[in-house]
């Protein structure tokens, strides 16, 4: 039974929430980036959408061909048409909402930020309760990186929902093993993410480590069902891929030409080394006090703290793939790591509240306040006042005047 | 503040127990001796071997020769030369109210008659090397024979402080002064009314005055320990250890004073100095950035360690007063020196070296806990990891691409994060 002190609580909450959601999606939509220009990589989106909307998704393979003969003759790379997911919903709602491929591309990308609120706030409540999911909704709507998704036609923001959504998914089968729509939903999750960038690889590598850490750090119970459905989701992808690559040799030529011709790539050579701890570096300039945060609660964490080593794993197992990728460096792809980093931030933030012990929950409302407002700042430094639209080191630095 | 009788020779009733001067083993003390050795010789012989002299190095050499030449009775006419060449000049020149390392130079300059930059160069060294035992002591103070042992492991390897060893540079010789202040401020909280422990403290603390304009830091991040002690709870505060520690600081500007010929004279040097500063295109160029430029600075040079730093800095609570001390010290001095205007340096942070290091260390050790039949093997791959890991970073840094500069451009640069 809710008792009455909860249940006037309960119009306060939905409020918060509403405002906080509010925020988030008026962070997003609203078109704040002072870039204005259209990016490398946009430009290749664009040509994917046009090309589809004009031939249909039966020439697909054509769209393919066509991309190899012209990677072939290029001495660098550009991204292929194998991300076909964001092309695709780009395309879908170019035909139903008859905008231009650009302004899909665009309003998909922002669309999928704000489903990424929806998921994270979903996967947090299911993770800690309602008021742990409000503090991490708060934190998620002003992360600088999820806000310059939505504010260009770049497949990171896109691709980073599905990840997350797939990680959301893994956790939901681990607690209820066996569970049909859970599993098909993940099946489902994983063959959507292989169907939307290269980086799926790094995702789905994490996962698995996951699931077999399970063994010793207990996050559920992992079924030879689970197990299948992790198999046949991303083979269901890769399936996909293929009949739209128009054949096995198609399809390897695709990432072929775009692995190796990244090595050749001069803006890849010049933008995406470094050692390993380069993304540690990027993180900590984009929103210094999440990462110290993040970095806090991962010290903290105890055998039983199984959320935390979830998110930990996931992290750590995808960065030490990421990080291992020759002049493959580029902040846009920790784009996933947001919901988990904040989660943990937030975890930290709730134990350093706890010191105040009868004012703790007003210190933790201050707290995330403070923190968000620090994200919108950076936010404002980097992309509206220095104009970023890559998310290289050196820009980033150059914003933040260490280096002139 | 705590002045109260009752309190003398109380330290215990704060909670804390420093590790006894006799109480460390045979063993830990012939791992200790073993490590130094390792220590002061990558310091003496270590790569790179010097060559030159950089933009700082020659200006110190210039006032240990100009010393050399005209005795220390004349050092206010070198001070009075220095702000009339400042006024007119558009570049910054280090003052030479660095006295105490330049003096030091000197002194061995007449003592072993070697070149000026040698001598500078050998000054550096020799407390690059001094630090390793104060670490070692200090960390022992704190945290007993175990903490001696991995702190000072961790220093031993500390990229920072092998290269401030194998320049003429001012920083590792201030990190010295630094640290020894503050061991030596831990030991008066920890005994209060000793008369030797205050003389020492009161010197020391002179003494780092005399030697760089940091001192301001590190006096700001003391003055902060003293007034959050009544929360804290390091030790007891009276009136005595905030005499000496204004008292200390009072008799560095003295001595500076009577060097430059004036307080006037030695206030002037350093607004000169600031006023300089502030329009050096240099200065503008590489010493700009946000509140956490220093963090990321760290993070290019040592990730591991302040990664782990960064952890033990979340679990200190009010019990490890060794942790919080060390913290506190951090903090106060990360405050203000991250709001100085076109003053960022990781060289700067070499006085951090030991108190991150230790509560790196004590990271470690919890984490290897976990491990509990093997814990001691697991410290001690982590630990042979790291210490391969500094090493390394210290041979791409500063052997590999010759770096003598810490800014942030040259670092990412040695680092090929920026091409």
């Amino acid at each position: 039974m809710t008792s009455p002190q909860t249940a006037a609580r309960q119009p306060f909450y939905g409020m918060l929430l509403v405002l906080v959601l509010a925020l988030g999606i008026v962070l997003r939509v609203y078109p704040s980036s002072s870039f204005k220009g259209v990016g490398f990589d946009e430009k290749f989106y664009e040509h994917y959408v046009t090309r589809l909307n004009k031939v249909g998704l039966m020439q697909y393979p054509a769209i393919v061909t066509e991309y190899i003969e012209n990677q072939s003759q290029l001495t660098y790379s550009v991204l292929p048409p194998m991300r076909f997911l964001y092309i695709f919903t780009s395309h879908l709602w170019s035909v139903t909402m008859r905008t231009d491929p650009m302004t899909s591309l665009h309003r998909v990308a922002c669309a999928f930020t704000i489903l990424m609120l929806l998921v994270s706030y979903v996967f947090a409540l299911r993770l800690g309760g309602k008021w742990i999911a409000l503090g991490v909704l708060a934190l998620m709507c002003c992360a600088p990186t999820q806000i310059h998704m939505s504010q260009h036609a770049l497949v990171d923001g896109f691709f980073a929902f599905w990840a997350l959504l797939c990680l959301w998914l893994l956790w939901e089968n681990l607690q209820h093993p066996d569970r049909p729509a859970w599993l098909v939903a993940y099946g489902l999750g994983l063959a959507c993410m292989v169907m939307t960038k290269e980086n799926a690889f790094f995702a789905y590598v994490a996962m698995s480590a996951i699931v077999i850490a399970n063994r010793w750090l207990a996050f559920g119970k992992v079924t030879p069902r689970l197990l299948v459905a992790m198999f046949i989701g991303p083979l269901l992808g890769v399936l996909a891929l293929l009949a739209l690559a128009g054949g096995p040799h198609q399809l390897i030529e695709t990432y072929h030409q775009s692995v190796s011709k990244n090595y050749t790539l001069e803006y890849a050579i010049k933008t995406g080394d470094g050692p390993w701890h380069r993304y540690l570096g990027d993180l900590l300039l984009m929103s210094p006090v999440v990462f110290l945060l993040a970095v806090g609660e991962l010290f903290h964490l105890r055998r039983d703290n199984r959320i935390g080593w979830y998110f930990t794993l996931f992290i750590s197992v995808s960065y030490l793939i990421m990080c291992n990728i020759k002049y493959g460096m580029n902040m846009r792809y920790t784009n996933m790591w947001d919901m988990p980093m904040r989660y943990m931030a937030f975890c930290r933030l709730a134990a350093l509240s706890s010191y105040f012990e009868r004012r703790k929950n007003a210190v933790l409302v201050i707290l995330v306040a403070v923190v968000c407002l620090v994200d919108l700042r950076q936010y404002w430094v980097f992309f509206v006042q220095h104009n970023l639209y890559e998310l290289v080191s050196a820009y980033l630095l150059n914003a933040v005047d260490i280096l002139k | 503040m705590t002045d109260n009788p009752s309190n003398a020779g109380a330290a215990t009733s704060t909670g804390y127990q420093p590790a006894p001067w006799c109480g460390i083993s045979r063993n830990a003390l012939l791992i200790l001796l073993v490590v130094f050795i390792a220590g002061a010789s990558l310091r003496l012989f270590g790569l790179p071997h010097y060559k030159r002299g950089g933009y700082d190095e020659v200006l110190y050499s210039t006032y240990v020769t100009t010393l050399d030449a005209y005795g220390l009775l004349n050092y206010p006419a070198m001070v009075r030369v220095y702000i009339e060449d400042q006024k007119t000049s558009p570049t910054t020149k280090l003052p030479p109210t660095r006295f105490l390392y330049i003096f030091m130079a000197y002194g061995w300059d007449r003592l072993f008659h070697d070149s000026e930059l040698e001598s500078l160069h050998a000054i550096s060294c020799l407390f690059s090397i001094l630090v390793l035992p104060l670490a070692a002591v200090f960390a022992y103070r704190l945290g007993g024979e175990r903490m001696a042992v991995g702190t000072l492991v961790l220093v031993t390897v500390s990229p920072m402080q092998i290269y401030v060893s194998r320049h003429a540079l001012i920083d590792g010789f201030f990190a010295f002064w630094a640290l020894l202040s503050l061991w030596l401020l831990w030991e008066n909280l920890q005994k209060p009314r000793s008369a030797a422990w205050l003389a020492c403290y009161t010197a020391s603390l002179a003494l780092m005055v005399i030697t760089k304009e940091n001192a301001f830091f590190v006096f700001i991040a003391i003055a902060g320990i003293l007034a959050v002690n009544r929360w804290t709870k390091f030790g007891i505060v009276n009136l005595p250890l905030t005499l000496c520690t204004l008292g200390g600081g009072a008799l560095g500007v003295a001595i500076l004073s009577i060097l430059s010929g004036g307080l006037d004279t030695c206030i002037e040097t350093y607004l000169v100095l600031m006023k300089n500063a502030s329009h050096f295109p240099y200065a503008i160029k590489t010493g700009d950035g946000p509140w956490y430029r220093y963090l990321y600075d760290m993070m290019l040079m040592g990730p591991i360690v302040l990664m782990l730093a960064i952890g033990a800095a979340f679990r200190v609570t009010r019990e490890k007063k060794d942790h919080l001390f060390l913290l506190a010290f951090i903090a106060f001095s990360y405050l203000v020196m991250c709001n100085v205007k076109y003053g960022m340096n990781l060289r700067y942070t070499s006085m951090w070296d030991m108190p991150m290091r230790y509560l790196a260390f004590w990271q470690l050790c919890a984490i290897c806990d976990s491990f509990k039949t093997r814990r001691t093997l697991a410290l001690i791959l982590c630990m042979a990891v790291l210490c391969g890991w500094e090493l390394r970073q210290y041979y791409i840094v500063f052997v590999e691409n010759n770096l003598y500069e810490l800014i942030t451009a040259a670092l990412t640069h040695a680092l090929k994060i920026v091409k």
